[in-house]
């Protein structure tokens, strides 16, 4: 019998022994359960720190933040309520909150979802006080931002919810939280966001808050975003907009001292609140759909088009620095160019035959003579394909057929051909200078955005160089600098001598040439007008649309503050409307006022909606 | 022999298993406190642990009660109290409150009773009266065949209320009866048709009966052809039991068993995850133990039992406080302490000279045995998770008093032991 206990014994032992074996297996050799344990327990609280504000070069506050409340809920806790009183105080209507309360539970029953979104204080106040008529429900504050004006919203851009992506490369980010989307948001983002505060606590089952993990040891502090001051004057960038109502196109200023952004409007475009308040989805949405104005396209940055006459500055520039041209160059022009038994090129300068220097064809915008110059230049070497590539390299200098490498998320390269383009096109030395004449002034494959145009203004009026346009000017006020590549010069590669000529030209754009309508009294400006064709297909027939308007400027002509590019979709000949409007910013830039009313009613009244409405239909 | 009235002194008890039950008690009472700490309700009797704390002071009254009780007259009637204990679980059919489905117990007011707890005391003592009768042979088929029933009868009315955990432990009188006689091969045997009961679940009636049917044939051709004999007769009784037990297993655990139940199974078995349901439970006590290492978090840092992690973790997942709070160390103490009280009882049962108060000690040995096997082996995610508390260390007032009474009157017996009673 003293077997039969040591049998019953080993069985005890045996027993012993597994749980004692799996006891070890599972507190000393597997690890998981610690990090297991936390997860069910440690809970992170984000404190969302205050986004930065954003002030435009004159300190006046442009973007700032402002309280909004949303109802939210938690399906499980919610008892039956009056609804009707709930319509009431919140203003919301029935089907939305009977379509909300679905969505939250089917969301989740004991998760919160929301119900009625961004509430300011004045609408939330009722149903605060009321609040404990409906168990189940509480009020969450949020951040939303709040604009000083009505304009600028391509600048500034807009901030929305972080999308899975972001989320996926950014680890800052959780689902829910906000991220600039667009415009200085966007390219600040890191600035402007702030440092999250995180807090650790230990809940329960219940997601029921027990206490501070460690006492707090762990938790870190929200640092508010920083400051932000843009170089954009907004007193200036308001007026722009102003003149732009009924016009569509893009207007671009520059300081050219700095290279800093005064005024950047597209148009059409919409106000800033319009992305921010309660309804910023719906309105995204339409914005996004309205492909006939398409106002998220930044026209100033993104457009690129024939830049026309103003281009034939840069054909003048190279053919001075080339030394293909001298200041005594003259080319006969007899209302055009023939450059093969049937290739014209018309010209409207109105030389009748006489000979053309440099003053008068920039004076008049002289065709003939430009094409001349651009053919010295391609056939200034025997082989076209190596003067075309000097050529391309030369006005890429400038600024064009790049990335300007602006602080601003969006932009175009725009197009500068070269041997390559040629080569692929025609075959290898298949082509020559007369193939690519149209380049000369403007036309033919180049093309350009608004605010590289401009750019070449500030390069002009600097004699040789410019600074990166850039929308920034100063970071957490000063503490923070600015990106050194907006304080190196870009030199153009051309000698400061051949700007004199080519600028005191352009001065006489507005006393005597194409601009003369423009001219302000106190002002010597220098400008260039520009017109770019172009045509639709209609039923198979082309027909030709009125012109796009361009005109360059800058001003004064001995101390220039502002550099200009005004592009008018179809806006007819550059004098016409982009040349008034060039002068009526600079005017208001550098004298604060307007000196021509006249030239700023007639600009008020000009509506092109009617030939927008006719391309978009027809094409 | 000594004298019939030899006075027994207090320091014939055995002090060591009254050492050993005192520092499970104590670990008990500190881990419900544990679990209940940090939401303590204002009045200190509304607290489980200070509830255990009175449930146990009344054991003390008990153990005071049993040392002026006569140990003949308890031997005397212990077939009356066993027939008492079982009119106790037809009546908790009857008068029972209904919690959760389960007709398991006596309510008074504000104080509940579980008559199953103490009629693993009866039971014990009837077990006792009958094999301890002189005519009584348990090799004798007519004889087992009582001694069967004697068991079976409170399983069955268990069974009824329903309580699984309660009526396994039954089963675990079984071992008295080894003790007492029956052959090991018997047990072999049940243990086999277990074993192919849990393969059958785990890999599925047909590769079961496959491979049985395959070492059938390779079995009997190794036989026949190396030495030149026949197995056939006996192999072919052993396979179509064994078939019969495959057939009969798929049966009932597709037909019979609930669904909790097989969800249960199937969970231990690994064969289905199920972290919000059935398997939540396993889940949360497997996070707090693992995470307890070595040396356990502490009472401040035990997250899992401080968020209420573990539903039920004061009765029958009490073990969970002392593996996350204590770890290892903590989890090693509570073990080595409760084997070391088995094989204390183990080796009083064997001193013993009489066969009533031996069988007596057999009794509570295998029930304390099966509570603490099945209790851990669950806790720890080895066995279904059934309601089978931890004696004395979980929450409770039937139980801690049930296994006192058992203890301690076996005690009792022990102390007496020299006398001839």
């Amino acid at each position: 019998m003293k077997q039969k206990a040591f049998v019953i014994g080993f069985l005890i032992f045996l027993i012993g022994l597994i749980i004692s074996l799996r006891l070890f297996y599972l507190q000393i050799i597997d690890n998981k359960y610690h990090d297991l344990s936390l997860r069910n327990a440690l809970k992170k609280e984000y404190v969302i720190p205050e986004r930065g504000y954003i002030y435009d070069r004159n300190g006046k506050l442009l973007v700032s933040n402002l309280q909004v409340y949303d109802i939210m809920a938690i399906p499980k806790q919610i008892k039956a309520f009056d609804t009707l009183k709930f319509l009431e105080l919140t203003g919301i209507d029935k089907k939305k909150l009977i379509s909300n309360l679905k969505k939250a539970k089917a969301y989740s029953y004991n998760k919160a979802s929301l119900i009625v979104p961004k509430l300011y204080k004045n609408e939330i106040a009722l149903f605060a006080e009321n609040i404990l008529d409906f168990p189940g429900f509480f009020i969450q504050k949020r951040s939303i931002r709040k604009y000083h004006t009505k304009s600028a919203a391509n600048v500034l851009g807009f901030i929305r919810e972080v999308n899975p992506v972001e989320i996926k490369n950014d680890p800052f980010y959780m689902s829910g939280d906000l991220i600039g989307k667009a415009g200085v948001e966007k390219a600040y983002e890191k600035i402007l966001r702030g440092r999250k505060g995180v807090k650790f606590f230990l809940t329960d089952k219940f997601n029921r808050k027990i206490e501070n993990y460690k006492k707090g040891a762990m938790d870190t502090s929200a640092i508010a975003g920083k400051d932000l001051k843009i170089s954009i004057d907004i007193k200036l960038q308001e007026f722009a907009d102003s003149l732009m109502v009924g016009k569509r196109g893009a207007i671009v200023a520059i300081e050219p001292q700095t290279g800093e952004i005064l005024a950047l409007v597209t148009a059409p475009s919409f106000p800033p609140e319009f992305l921010s308040g309660r309804n910023s989805s719906k309105n995204f949405n339409k914005l996004f759909r309205d492909k006939q104005n398409r106002p998220l396209l930044d026209r100033g940055l993104q457009g690129a088009y024939p830049p026309g006459s103003p281009f034939k500055l840069i054909t003048a520039l190279i053919g001075l620095q080339e030394g293909v041209i001298q200041s005594n160059t003259s080319y006969r022009c007899n209302h055009g160019f023939k450059y093969g038994r049937k290739a014209h090129m018309f010209c409207h300068c109105g030389a009748n035959g006489r000979k053309v220097k440099l003053p008068w064809a920039i004076i008049k915008s002289c065709n003939t003579y430009f094409a001349n110059s651009y053919m010295k230049i391609i056939d200034k070497y025997e082989n076209p394909a190596k003067g075309m590539d000097n050529w391309s390299n030369r006005v890429k200098q400038f600024g064009l057929g790049k990335y300007l490498n602006t602080d601003l998320p969006v932009g175009s390269k725009g197009f500068i051909p070269d041997s390559k383009f040629y080569d692929r096109y025609y075959g290898k030395n298949r082509w020559g200078s007369t193939y690519t004449l149209s380049n000369g002034i403007g036309q033919g494959e180049v093309s350009t955005t608004p605010i590289q145009l401009a750019n070449v203004m500030t390069a002009i009026s600097n004699k040789g160089f410019y600074y990166t346009p850039h929308i920034i000017k100063e970071i957490d006020h000063g503490k923070i600098p600015i990106d050194q590549r907006f304080q190196t010069k870009n030199y153009t590669g051309i000698d400061s001598i051949y700007f004199s000529p080519v600028i005191d030209d352009m001065a006489k754009v507005y006393t005597q040439g194409t601009a003369k309508y423009s001219r302000l009294k106190n002002l010597e400006l220098c400008g260039k007008t520009g017109t770019s064709e172009n045509k639709i297909k209609i039923d198979g027939k082309v027909i030709k649309l009125p012109d796009h308007s361009i005109f360059v400027a800058f001003g004064p002509k001995n101390n220039p503050k502002i550099a200009v590019a005004v592009f008018i979709e179809n806006g007819g000949y550059g004098a016409t409307i982009a040349a008034p409007i060039a002068s009526l910013i600079i005017d208001k830039y550098v004298t604060g006022k307007i000196s021509r009313k006249d030239l700023l009613n007639r600009i008020l009244d000009i509506n092109l909606e009617d030939i927008y409405k006719m391309k978009f239909h027809e094409n | 022999m000594r004298t019939k009235n030899r006075r027994v002194n207090i320091t014939d008890y055995d002090w060591v298993s009254i050492i050993l039950f005192v520092g499970l008690v104590i670990i008990g009472i500190l881990s419900i406190y544990s679990t209940e700490y940090n939401n303590l309700k204002t009045h200190f009797i509304n607290n489980f642990y200070s509830k255990q704390i009175l449930w146990a002071s009344i054991s003390m009254l008990i153990i005071i009660a049993i040392g002026f009780v006569s140990i003949k007259k308890i031997k005397n009637l212990s077939s009356i109290i066993y027939l008492a204990g079982l009119l106790s679980l037809i009546l908790v059919l009857i008068f029972g409150a209904n919690i959760n489905g389960n007709k398991s117990w006596f309510r008074f007011g504000n104080f509940s009773i579980q008559p199953a707890e103490f009629v693993k005391v009866t039971t014990v003592l009837g077990l006792a009266a009958l094999l301890s009768d002189i005519d009584f042979n348990i090799n004798r088929l007519k004889d087992f065949a009582k001694a069967t029933l004697l068991i079976f009868a409170p399983v069955l009315l268990i069974l009824m209320q329903p309580d699984l955990g309660s009526a396994i432990v039954f089963l675990s009188l079984f071992l008295v009866l080894y003790r007492e006689g029956i052959d090991l091969k018997y047990y072999l045997i049940i243990f086999y048709l277990s074993s192919l009961f849990i393969l059958t679940i785990y890999w599925g009636k047909n590769t079961i009966l496959i491979i049985f049917t395959l070492l059938y044939i390779i079995l009997n051709l190794i036989y026949y052809f190396k030495l030149k004999k026949t197995l056939l007769l006996k192999t072919s009784i052993f396979l179509a039991i064994t078939y019969l037990t495959i057939f009969s297993t798929d049966i009932i655990f597709r037909k019979v068993l609930k669904p909790h139940q097989r969800n249960r199974i199937e969970i231990v078995l690994g064969k289905k995850k199920d972290d919000r349901g059935t398997g939540y439970n396993l889940k949360q006590a497997l996070i707090a133990i693992g995470s307890g290492g070595l040396t356990g978090k502490g009472l401040n840092m035990s997250t899992q039992t401080k968020g209420y992690f573990i539903p039920e973790q004061h009765t029958d997942w009490i073990f969970t406080v002392i593996g996350e709070r204590w770890g290892f160390v903590g989890g090693i103490l509570l073990i080595t302490l409760y084997l070391a009280l088995l094989y204390r009882i183990l080796f009083l049962a064997e001193r013993q000279k009489q066969k009533f108060s031996r069988i007596v000690g057999y009794g509570l040995l295998s029930i304390l045995f099966i509570h603490f096997s099945l209790n851990l082996l669950m806790v720890l995610g080895i066995f279904p998770t059934i309601g089978i508390p931890l004696p004395f260390v979980s929450y409770g007032g039937s139980s801690l008093w049930a296994f006192t009474i058992l203890l301690f009157l076996f005690l009792k017996f022990d102390a007496h032991r020299k006398e001839d009673w």
